[in-house]
């Protein structure tokens, strides 16, 4: 009798030690769909189905009052871009540096200008509670997106919002046309 | 984590101190004459919940709890409790504070020798808590690291939350001085409801202790000293 219930001590005492040992819900797993970035494709402006990558793209912002490089000389034709989540603004400089290296003529003709557009993004924001270990996220909501060209004007000819409403990383947010 | 280390440690070492007056007790005289058995009302505290207090900094609680002899092994127990619980992950820091009510019965499964009174006790409860979360800081996740990371801390209420649960609490009570109790047990505890805010969750409910993403699950111990007022032998 005394013995048994002593053993069903230590079996309810193994069980809780099992629980307390085997929770991992303390932290956050990749694989879940937190903040997400914008995606941004860029197209041919005359051929406008067309997938274009612009030539050695850099784009920067300013982060805690300096410049900071987000992506630096690709050419590539879609890119992740991350939005401001205490802000509902986040400006990018896009700038293209499309002189081809090994022309050496075209070295000595002109000066070299890198052509650079401040995209300035506009939205919403809303947050959204994922689990203890992610605590919050945010979506995005009627992205806007006003362009301002450099000197020489804009080297982006228009765009397209595909989709105002940024909740996750399965399509184009928006368009790009250059 | 410190603390839980800490707990754990003192939590054995109450185990042993406990568990030895039962140990010894075969070698004890007893006197034929003293064989009638004290029937009353348990009264006492939950010392863990005070030592917490006291060396932990965002705890704050305190349990009155008591049992009644019903019918030979059986007991009527209730606890009633109020707390502060300081909960912290990665991502969000808050406080949990609110009181609880826990119900239920206890089987005492020790056959004591004659004229002792302890107890090795098996019992169910029900709990219920009314509490407020106060949610103090916490991030915005993300897995991009090109901006700043984003802390919010404008204190967030949430009040008017309930929750309530059922439990199984085994544990041993020692008679430890005449009528002087001393006792530790483990509780094992599901939620059945609760009201969570909108767009939130439960973290940590009072008497209920933290609470887990993927289970309805709890778990609890307790450190008690309580006294029998004796009412009647038999």
């Amino acid at each position: 009798m005394k013995t048994k219930y002593l053993k069903n001590l230590f079996f309810i005492g193994g069980l809780l030690m099992l629980f307390l040992g085997c929770q991992r819900d303390d932290i956050c797993p990749e694989a879940t769909q937190t903040t997400p970035l914008m995606v941004v494709r860029f197209y041919d402006a005359e051929e406008r189905d067309n997938p274009a990558s612009p030539t050695n793209l850099s784009i920067r912002s300013t982060v805690s009052d300096s410049i900071k490089t987000l992506y630096q000389r690709i050419s590539v034709d879609s890119i992740l871009i991350p939005l401001r989540t205490d802000q509902d603004a986040t400006s990018y400089t896009f700038t293209i540096f499309d002189r081809d290296p090994e022309d050496e003529e075209d070295e000595e003709d002109e000066e070299f200008t890198p052509d650079t557009d401040t995209l300035t993004f506009t939205y919403g924001t809303e947050e959204i509670y994922v689990n203890r270990a992610c605590a919050y996220k945010v979506i995005y909501n009627s992205l806007k997106l006003t362009i301002e060209g450099g000197e020489d004007g804009q080297w982006i000819d228009s765009y397209i919002i595909e989709e105002p409403n940024i909740e996750d990383e399965t399509q184009a947010h928006i368009n790009i046309f250059f | 984590m410190k603390h839980k280390h800490i707990s754990t440690y003192f939590f054995s070492l109450a185990f042993l101190f406990l568990a030895s007056p039962l140990l010894s007790q075969e070698t004890t005289v007893q006197d034929s004459l003293a064989a009638r058995e004290k029937f009353g009302l348990r009264v006492g505290t939950d010392l863990s919940k005070l030592a917490r207090t006291a060396f932990e900094d965002d705890y704050s609680g305190f349990e009155i709890l008591g049992d009644y002899r019903v019918y030979k092994n059986y007991y009527a127990a209730a606890e009633l409790g109020n707390e502060s619980i300081g909960y912290e992950e990665d991502n969000i820091k808050l406080t949990s504070s609110g009181s609880y009510i826990k119900f239920g019965a206890d089987y005492n499964a020790y056959e004591n020798w004659t004229g002792m009174q302890n107890l090795i006790f098996v019992g169910a409860r029900y709990g219920f808590a009314t509490f407020t979360q106060d949610v103090d800081e916490y991030r915005i996740y993300t897995t991009n690291t090109f901006f700043e990371p984003d802390v919010r801390t404008d204190n967030i209420e949430y009040s008017g939350l309930t929750a309530n649960w059922i439990e199984l609490i085994a544990g041993i009570k020692v008679e430890v001085l005449n009528n002087l109790y001393l006792s530790v047990n483990v509780q094992l505890k599901r939620r059945l409801f609760q009201t969570a805010p909108d767009n939130f969750d439960n973290l940590a409910i009072p008497g209920f202790n933290r609470t887990y993403d993927d289970s309805n699950i709890g778990v609890g111990y307790g450190y008690t000293i309580s006294y029998l007022i004796p009412f009647y032998k038999k």
